[in-house]
């Protein structure tokens, strides 16, 4: 057990070691891949008879809610594949480090990335957990794209790794569909239980195609099979080593890995087999003939990759109706042979500074040990008896023999030969075209040496023996008629096309590059959203209200249908007559400054429209809120005053409304009037289905007994919904920092001056003020049993003292009063603030009101502290609009 | 006693802002002083958030009057789970604020504004009163008003008056819903509200104010048609007030559908369910391509506020436990990842001087970490695994196949490609060169404006591996969101003055 | 059914207050936000029911039929936060008018 988590901690603990080391020590770094690498291929060596035995799994409790467990699987297809990855990982890291020997290029990113890689793809083999899997699947997409985008300075490089990263993840997010169709259909996403229902799984599900689709899809995303399979030779552009490790002989095979361990399942499903060695098939096909077309050394390794994964794909499809199981001898034949393929291009590279075939040739005696090496990786290429590779074809073109002429069977056979003749003619191609012929000028050298092909001979050395011993083995003279014929085939074709120079001159319409089309649609998409975006009126800020106020409109509008029904008409009721009138008015006045002539007109008829609300609040029988709106609409008429004094006569436009035309303006008009009949009909509806149990009802009754005040509304603001008044005096000192932050020498009013030179107003305004202090303490004082309270009594105290300014300026204002009015607006927020939080230093509720005697208690504290808040506030912004000398501010309030 | 705990969430952060603003210097002494009482807040939610999933919801009775006539705090797991990331996440963007301004002063009104919208947020989460929300909300509009009129670049913007109008329209309306809830219902409370609503027959009025109350939050929240403003506002503020704009404006949208969904009536009773299905995906779509079309990194990031706002809203409208869970858990990880992304990009901005695409570049070979911090988040926000992102969408996903049928799961599925999809632009556009050469700094990268967007990353890893039971928290928060009857009991048991 | 006016009332204000808002010229934005919050409180007032024959929510001993006093106390918080409101878009216009006659120098920004 501890050695199932080893494997997968070892790269973990490589990866934390490598985050604290430093930058600077490069290549050594990769060192910690290596340690990691052999460290996980010991200890899946050390299971493999235990797995061979059984299957075991470990499991971890880990998300409780979901059900989901940590497990991880040993059995003989994940043993397989760990020792694979973590095998190919080792050699991979020894080769990279030398490799990247004369590079100056920062490699920690590198070195994190790979390991991360390792572990991912660790993670994946070994999980017990659809969803486990998918999380280590993602994993090693995001890898990917950072060790593909290494050099991000080439154009190339970065192009390369978007198109894979997101053709992964297209594809990945497919394979997470199709897990959650299977898992929530099974219910369980745990692969035991999956492989133990087997093929029965497919009955069960809700959408059996589709998550067979998904699934396929996700698998055929990542081993680049047709659709998918354009990303992986722009994946070329990666680093050598990437390119050996994760595009050839790991990252690629998961897709294959997900056939293989899903397979007893898969085995079930409509159509399994037709689709797969239908897509397997073509692709084999297709790959085999694109390398002969490939001109760049890797691009052709990546088409023959290609090639070889559709072959497996196939395998896969039909090996659930000839009873293969010869997983390992299927991966290994071909990762035994492309890795060592792609370190030789690395190390050719390097040594003659190009990758290009046309450019390369005659290297026999300068790279000897690279051309044993090729030499023995074509051998299994090309499936030559002995070798790995035929004894992998043997395995799988035997039984289809025996089932021809089965449709599927024979198909699969015929591609096989055909690839195989094309196989051989690559083989020819590469052999002869690098080491053959004359030799050419190096165009570009680096160092090359030849210890980093080390690692590759020992994985060619390692196919080679396993091809020889491995007990699945056929005789090599088995099938020799077919294995002939391919030969032969073969060397015609490399005959007629002119030996490995002829195959200089093929070129591939670029028409079929798909990487093209895709690459230039992912740099075209977002210039469509552009259009699409400004299209749907996203960058005109004006329309934004329109577009909400339209749609409350139609909502409402749906809505209030159902209430429209004979029923309304007749029950229509009005109120006394003085009610109606002053209704009618107001209804009148809000029209009123549409034909208003000029800005002062305007203002003074919103006045009178205020002015009539507050009337109609008297007639409502709401003397507080008569007084307050009464308060607030005088200076509210200030206020817009000295917007008209900043403004004269024009109306300038708000910055982002334009103007509008005619039909802007008709479609206003149809807005405007819309909604106020909807709000109109709401208010309608609205009063018809009132209620009478409510909570007035309540505070009422409650408000001279508990609340000691007779004055309801009062009880209501500074008692029972105090904190709402807390929160409402809050908003007012927010405004206040936000209107300080803005403030600015010049905006102060012109109108000062005039003002303070009547000498009338100079004289009394002293005691005006006085006058104006003594009735706001008075209304402050009575508030809580009769109309008044801390809001009003502060209103009339500021109004006072910004008169007082405006008759002998704000200097001597400010000597008169001697309290700075933002001191005094924080220090009635904090005395707010005391009152809500003292009662519970003594043990009592959250802003509890106690009553003491002669009328004074905590709830007059409460108003007091509103009082002191909008006198602060009132006198603040009057003084400052008054007065031009006031410091800019930033924010002080 | 100890249910007064809760008045603390609200008293602390106005406590912070009285201070910051009756002390104004030294700039020194305000920002330990914020941090201080932040610190305070957060560590006392992550306790508060321990009590409640434990032993269940608290209900405290301001002023001690019985309910439903007093005003009432209740701080269920949903409240307070919402009540702690936030408060978190503000503490991460003050100590942000403190750590890359070290050597000049921030603006005055900074600090008590950010306090202010800290106490409008815990006071939305934790009311239990529909007008009381309204004040909360007001609190944090007036207050991110404030905030735009900071900025010179805010207050000159095209976009700030919309805003403005906008909300001021969005207002009147929650005083309208406001009303209309009372005459019709006769309460204001939310429980109580939920208890009459269902003793009601009258359906026609329900979907009515349903109506009402989608319109309002939905335009806080971002909802397509009403989203509009959202994606324009965000790119002029400072990256550190985005951030902050992202955690906690558009979270109060979806919390109150959530808190109205799950104690007044549900959505299908107030007839808005089939609508949030529709509306939440063309949301998500919309924000989805509209991020794509951006050219500047801010830009970018508010779309996708739209775009997600868009998932919870097509959760919420899914209904059922498992659904609304995903939507908590999204917006719960969406609180921690989208903050983290705007001060990353704020640092980017900084160093380069713009955060227009076309004009930054080659960050990745100078900030290798910042390059790493913004990787892990992007991936959050894309929904890779193991992060707090996939169980999110995986939860939803579950969700949409347990209610819906194959479509909303198909679009949930596309709107993380499209998220992927705009990260890998800003990638492309802000850590990969765009040419061959490296470009220049305007200055260096200090470690210490670096340690904010790390924790924030590392927080989202650690949810997503399963620390802290993330999902089973918010399944919790679902439960007893859901709970009326419970929510119901415990409020008749607290308050004790007005007692018959 | 028996507050008609004040339907009418409502509808004019609401309707009259957007058709300024949408307007997009300063002054007669402000002219639509002082209309939309009126109509909003009267609204909100219009929810207390009909106050004819009623009694002001000042309790005393010949206060027989008050009327709801919470509406009121509702429409106050929202007068005083609505004010708030107008202030700082107040404020916020003349700094824009301002700046359009005198630029200030260009800060860089964000």
């Amino acid at each position: 057990m501890i050695e199932a988590y080893g494997a997968l901690l070892a790269p973990l603990a490589a990866f934390v070691a490598v985050l604290m080391a430093p930058a600077r020590w490069g290549r050594r770094l990769l060192w910690a891949l290596a340690a990691a690498a052999g460290a996980s291929f010991v200890a899946l060596w050390r299971l493999r008879a235990e797995a061979q035995a059984a299957a075991h799994a470990w499991r971890l409790p880990w998300i409780e809610s979901l059900g989901l467990d940590f497990v991880v699987t040993i059995d003989p297809l994940s043993i397989l594949y760990g020792l694979t990855v973590s095998g190919v990982g080792f050699a991979i890291a020894l080769y990279a480090i030398d490799y990247f020997a004369h590079d100056k290029r920062p490699l920690k990113t590198f070195s994190l990335s790979l390991i991360a890689f390792m572990g991912a793809m660790l993670g994946t083999v070994l999980a017990g957990n659809l969803l486990q899997l998918f999380l280590f699947w993602e994993l090693t997409s995001v890898a990917s794209f950072l060790l593909i985008g290494f050099d991000f300075r080439r154009a190339e490089a970065r192009r390369g790794a978007r198109l894979a990263f997101v053709v992964t993840s297209v594809t990945g997010l497919c394979l997470l569909a199709g897990i959650l169709l299977l898992g929530l259909g099974v219910g369980s996403f745990e692969i035991g239980e999956l492989l133990d229902m087997g093929p029965q799984v497919w009955n069960g599900l809700p959408y059996p195609t589709a998550t067979l689709a998904l699934l396929l899809i996700g698998a055929f995303g990542k081993s680049a099979q047709i659709p998918f399979f354009f990303w992986l030779p722009r994946a070329m552009s990666a680093p050598t080593p990437v390119s050996a490790y994760l595009h050839s002989a790991t990252m690629v095979k998961l897709g294959i890995f997900l056939l293989a361990r899903l397979s007893p399942v898969l085995a079930g499903a409509p159509d399994f087999t037709p689709i797969l060695v239908t897509i397997g098939g073509s692709t084999l096909l297709l790959g085999a003939i694109a390398a002969l077309f490939a001109q760049d050394l890797k691009a052709i390794l990546a088409y023959s990759t290609i090639s070889h994964l559709g072959w497996l794909v196939a395998y896969y499809g039909i090996a659930p109706s000839i009873g293969a199981h010869a997983d390992d001898v299927q991966l290994l034949a071909h990762v035994l042979y492309k890795a060592p393929l792609f370190m030789v291009a690395g190390y050719l590279e390097h040594l003659t500074g190009t990758r290009d075939l046309r450019r390369l040739g005659g290297l026999l005696p300068k790279a000897p040990l690279a051309a044993l090496i090729t030499l023995i990786a074509c051998a299994s290429l090309v499936a030559l008896p002995g070798s790995l590779g035929f004894v992998a074809k043997e395995l799988l073109t035997t039984p289809l023999k025996g089932l021809w002429p089965a449709p599927w069977a024979s198909a699969l056979l015929v591609a096989l030969l055909v690839a195989g003749a094309l196989k051989v003619a690559l083989a020819g191609r590469l052999l002869g075209g690098i080491f053959g012929g004359e030799e050419r000028d190096p165009a570009d050298p680096t160092h090359a040496s030849a210890t980093g092909l080390l690692p590759a001979l020992a994985i060619a050395l390692a196919g080679l023996a396993y091809g020889l011993l491995t007990p699945q083995a056929p005789s090599p003279f088995a099938g020799w008629q077919t294995t002939l014929g391919i030969f032969v085939v073969g060397a015609i074709l490399y005959r007629l096309a002119g030996g490995a120079r002829g195959f200089h001159r093929w070129h591939a319409p670029a028409s079929l590059d798909l990487a093209r089309p895709v690459d230039a649609a992912l740099d075209a998409f977002p210039k469509f959203c552009a259009r699409l975006v400004a299209w749907a009126q996203n960058d005109r800020p004006q329309l934004f209200l329109p577009l909400v106020a339209t749609s409350f409109v139609a909502f409402l509008l749906w809505r209030l249908l159902p209430f429209v029904d004979s029923s309304f008409v007749p029950g229509i009721a009005w109120g006394s007559a003085d009610r109606i009138a002053i209704a009618l008015l107001l209804a009148a006045s809000a029209f009123a400054p549409l034909f208003a002539r000029g800005n002062l007109a305007r203002i003074v008829v919103l006045s009178i429209s205020g002015f009539l609300l507050v009337t109609y609040f008297v007639v409502y029988r709401a003397p507080d809120l008569a007084m307050t709106q009464l308060l607030i609409e005088a200076v509210s008429f200030l206020l817009v005053l000295y917007l008209l004094g900043r403004l004269g006569e024009r109306d300038p436009r708000i910055p982002g409304f334009e103007a509008i035309g005619r039909v802007g303006r008709a479609a206003r008009a149809g807005l405007a009037a819309a909604f106020g009949l909807v709000m109109a009909f709401l208010s309608l509806v609205m009063v018809n289905g009132q209620t009478p149990e409510r909570l007035g009802r309540f505070f009422l009754a409650s408000s001279l007994p508990d609340a000691h005040g007779a004055n309801a509304v009062n009880t209501i603001l500074v008692d029972y919904r105090g904190f709402d008044t807390l929160g409402e005096i809050s908003v007012l000192a927010i405004a206040g920092l936000g209107i300080f932050a803005l403030w600015n020498r010049s905006l102060a009013a012109p109108i000062r001056r005039r003002l303070s030179e009547s000498a009338l107003l100079r004289g009394v305004a002293g005691l005006a003020v006085a006058v104006t202090f003594l009735i706001a303490a008075f209304l402050h004082w009575r508030g809580h049993n009769d109309p008044g309270g801390g809001f009003i009594a502060g209103l009339v105290a500021a109004l006072g003292l910004v008169l007082y300014a405006a008759a002998r300026g704000v200097p001597a204002a400010r000597r008169f009063f001697s309290i700075p009015p933002e001191v005094l607006c924080v220090v009635g927020l904090a005395l707010a603030w005391l009152t809500a939080a003292a009662p519970l230093i003594f043990g009592a509720a959250f802003f509890e009101h106690f009553m003491g005697p002669y009328g004074l208690g905590t709830a007059l504290a409460f108003d007091t502290g509103v009082f002191c808040v909008v006198v602060g506030l009132g006198t603040r912004i009057g003084w400052a609009l008054l007065n031009p000398s006031e410091e800019a501010e930033d924010g002080s309030v | 006693m100890a249910a007064n705990i809760l008045s603390l969430f609200v008293l602390m952060p106005l406590f912070g802002a009285i201070l910051t603003m009756g002390l104004g210097e030294p700039s020194r002494f305000r920002r330990v002083l914020s941090l201080l009482v932040q610190g305070l807040v957060v560590a006392l939610s992550v306790f508060t958030l321990r009590e409640v999933l434990l032993h269940g919801p608290i209900v405290l009775a301001v002023g001690n009057w019985i309910l439903p006539f007093g005003i009432s705090l209740t701080a269920d797991a949903l409240g307070v789970a919402f009540v702690a990331t936030a408060h978190v996440v503000a503490f991460g963007i003050l100590l942000q604020e403190c750590l890359v301004r070290s050597h000049h002063a921030e603006p005055r009104a900074l600090f008590p504004l950010l306090h202010f919208m800290t106490m409008g947020a815990s006071l939305a989460f934790l009311t239990g009163d529909f007008f009381n929300l309204f004040v909360a909300f007001e609190i944090l509009l007036v207050s991110s008003y404030a905030l735009l009129g900071l900025e010179p670049a805010g207050r000159r913007a095209r976009e700030a008056f919309p805003y403005l109008l906008l909300n001021i329209f969005g207002s009147a309306l929650f005083l309208v819903a406001a009303a209309f809830a009372y005459s019709t219902y006769g309460t204001l409370n939310f429980v109580d509200l939920g208890t009459r609503i269902s003793l009601s027959a009258d359906e026609d009025r329900k979907r009515l104010f349903g109506a009402l109350c989608l319109t309002v939050f939905g335009l806080k929240a971002g909802l397509v048609p009403l989203h509009f403003w959202l994606p324009r506002a965000y790119p002029i503020l400072r990256p550190t007030v985005a951030a902050l704009f992202a955690a906690i404006l558009t979270k109060v949208g979806v919390y109150a559908l959530l808190r109205i969904g799950t104690n007044v009536a549900n959505f299908e009773t107030l007839g808005i369910d089939r609508v949030l299905v529709v509306g939440g995906v063309l949301t998500l779509v919309f924000g989805g391509l509209g991020a794509l079309s951006r050219s500047n990194v801010r830009g970018i990031l508010a779309f996708h506020i739209v775009a997600q706002v868009g998932y919870m809203l097509l959760g919420l409208g899914l209904g059922g436990p498992l659904a609304l869970t995903g939507v908590v858990l999204f917006a719960l990880h969406n609180m921690i990842v989208k903050p983290g992304l705007f001060l990353v990009g704020g640092v980017a901005l900084d160093a380069q001087g713009s955060d227009e695409l076309a004009r930054s570049g080659g960050l990745l070979a100078v900030a290798p970490s910042l390059a790493g911090i913004f990787l892990v988040l992007a991936l959050s926000l894309s929904g890779f695994p193991p992060l707090s992102g996939f169980w999110s969408k995986y939860v939803l996903l579950n969700g949409a196949l347990a209610q819906g049928t194959l479509t909303e799961f198909a679009f949930l599925l596309l709107g993380g490609l499209l998220t992927l999809l705009s990260m890998i632009k800003i990638w492309a556009g802000v850590f990969w060169p765009h040419g061959d050469a490296t470009p220049e700094l305007r200055h260096r990268i200090s470690r210490r404006t670096l340690v904010v967007p790390m924790l924030l990353a590392g927080l989202s890893v650690l949810l997503g591996l399963g620390l802290g039971d993330f999902v089973g928290v918010a399944e919790t928060t679902v439960d007893q969101a859901q709970n009326h009857d419970e929510l119901r009991v415990r409020g008749e048991s607290v308050g004790e003055k007005g007692r018959p | 059914m028996d507050q008609f006016e004040s339907v009418l009332a409502v509808g004019a204000l609401f309707g009259a207050g957007l058709w300024f808002l949408l307007d997009g010229r300063a002054l007669r934005a402000v002219i639509g936000v002082i209309l939309l919050s009126n109509a909003t409180n009267l609204f909100l007032l219009m929810s207390s029911g009909d106050p004819s024959g009623r009694a002001p929510p000042i309790l005393g001993p010949a206060n027989v039929d008050p009327v709801d006093p919470l509406p009121q106390a509702l429409i106050l918080t929202a007068i005083v936060i609505g004010f708030g409101v107008l202030a700082f878009l107040v404020v916020l216009l003349a700094r824009n008018v301002e700046d359009e006659r005198h630029p200030p120098e260009s800060s860089h920004g964000g």
